[in-house]
């Protein structure tokens, strides 16, 4: 393969999933730090583009999954991710619509998984990877990665529970009648 | 409706936000600038050193073409008029497809290259440069890169002196009032009018006046387009520039006596950066086109420190 083959090789990697990786960063670093994640999953793709399989999705987010545990400091990451639950957490207006309610209500509980958690359930359900995939990604095997999201689920259900039940949308706007 | 299904439908509309487009420009190049023989260090080292490359990258441009234009320097070190230093320049997308082994002949070379020089006429230009050790170098911005009849045209050059003397800052608006494509391959500028802000760091003053125009015939990268499109490419060469592959190609001029040494970046097939040697001067401009985003358009905006004080006409300090 020549340089420029290359090049055009890379350059389509990056075009076709940047947009995935980058969304997957923001899950698990939040923005603050996707855009530097981001570059470096493609710094290292490069040099190593010779690796890339021909799946490449799974390949990559192995790479953004070490990048993130690597080379970030943990306390800015907390930090960023953080700030991003929390931006999930009161991004929705709860009193639009039940389904928003609902939705909000999903997030929060999300939000107080631990990351392990959380990362076990969104690869499948946010980032569209198959079972076999998440596992690839998160380092064990499918059977394993089975078991570890019936736990998830668990814990995400019990976090669903313990969340106050959305109120009606009529209440909410009965409320913001001038008195 | 399952835990799955319920987490899918609340996915976050913020894991579908874009990166800032101009991401893709700067993680691209600064990936490809990278050598591949080299091992990536370890940690906040290889952080680091991305993050600085990256800095380096994103300003003052944040573009993803870096293009050093030899013809036209002394124009553009000149004043000015010599700042309207404009090229015409391409579409990178549709370059970059262009097939890669259509690229053994000059010929096939110089084709990709006029089709990439064509297309991005309507970015801002962006050079950086100097004739040598010792020249101030000067930094200038153009927008857009080849206006139209009846545009409006937005210039701003800075000067940094290397030792002696100081700063200046300046900003022109103004109206293109001629069709700027001459045959011969040139780009002519004109207008009656222009408005000029000028900052002058040498004695903290400013000024904002209207000027007369002219007409100003510019020969940097349009005259490398035609030397180009004239068939004055020498044999094409594999090499590098920093790191990343690259293609270098020579011009002779006979006419001016003039040798261009071009590298084009081979995914764009824009020139990366230019030489120019001849009658007894050597010269290099770095280049970017830069896409008009609000951010880059505001590059274009002289800044007018704290405490300068506002003159009626321009007053250089060594007026």
């Amino acid at each position: 393969m020549t340089d420029t083959d290359e090049i055009e090789r890379f350059t389509g990697l990056y075009d076709r999933y940047h947009q995935r990786v980058y969304a997957y960063a923001v899950g698990r670093a939040g923005h603050q730090l996707a855009d530097e994640v981001l570059s470096e999953v493609f710094l290292v793709t490069w040099r190593k583009l010779s690796e890339v399989p021909g799946d490449p999705l799974p390949w990559l987010l192995v790479v953004a999954r070490n990048v993130i545990s690597s080379e970030f400091r943990a306390s800015a990451r907390q930090q960023s991710l953080a700030a991003e639950l929390e931006s999930w957490a009161s991004g929705a207006e709860p009193d639009i619509a039940d389904e928003v309610s609902e939705r909000h209500a999903v997030l929060r509980a999300l939000a107080t998984l631990s990351d392990a958690d959380r990362e076990i359930l969104t690869l499948v359900a946010w980032h569209g990877l198959t079972p076999g995939e998440a596992a690839q990604v998160t380092g064990c095997s499918t059977a394993t990665y089975f078991v570890r999201l019936h736990r998830a689920r668990r814990r995400f259900e019990q976090a669903m529970s313990a969340e106050p039940a959305p109120r009606p949308l009529a209440a909410n706007r009965a409320e913001r009648q001038p008195q | 409706m399952n835990a799955m299904d319920m987490i899918a439908q609340a996915r976050p509309a913020s894991l579908d936000r874009q990166p800032a487009p101009e991401r893709r420009a700067i993680n691209l190049a600064a990936a490809i600038a990278t050598p591949r023989s080299e091992q990536p260090p370890s940690g906040q080292l290889r952080s680091r050193e991305t993050s600085d490359r990256l800095r380096r990258l994103a300003w003052p441009s944040r573009a993803s073409h870096r293009i050093a234009l030899g013809a036209g320097v002394a124009a553009l070190v000149g004043g000015a008029a010599a700042a309207i230093t404009l090229a015409y320049a391409g579409a990178p997308v549709t370059a970059a497809h262009q097939s890669q082994s259509a690229l053994g002949s000059p010929a096939a070379l110089r084709s990709a290259m006029l089709t990439a020089f064509d297309g991005v006429s309507g970015d801002i230009f962006y050079t950086r440069g100097a004739q040598g050790p010792g020249i101030p170098v000067v930094y200038s911005l153009s927008y857009p890169a080849v206006p139209d009849k009846g545009q409006l045209v937005r210039q701003r050059q800075y000067t940094v002196p290397v030792s002696d003397g100081a700063s200046t800052d300046w900003e022109q608006i103004f109206r293109q009032d001629v069709n700027p494509r001459q045959p011969d391959g040139s780009v002519k500028i004109s207008t009656q009018r222009m408005e000029v802000i000028d900052v002058e760091y040498g004695n903290h003053t400013w000024s904002k006046t209207i000027q007369s125009g002219g007409t100003f015939t510019t020969n940097g990268p349009a005259a490398l387009r035609q030397e180009i499109a004239n068939g004055k490419l020498g044999s094409i060469e594999k090499t590098e520039l920093d790191g990343r592959p690259v293609f270098k190609v020579t011009i002779r001029d006979k006419s001016q006596g003039t040798v261009t040494t071009v590298w084009v970046d081979p995914t764009t097939y824009l020139p990366m950066q230019t030489e120019s040697t001849g009658g007894g001067n050597h010269l290099t401009i770095e280049s970017e086109y830069l896409p008009p985003t609000p951010a880059n358009l505001a590059k274009l905006n002289v800044t007018i420190p704290a405490g300068f004080k506002q003159t009626p006409t321009m007053e250089s300090p060594s007026s």
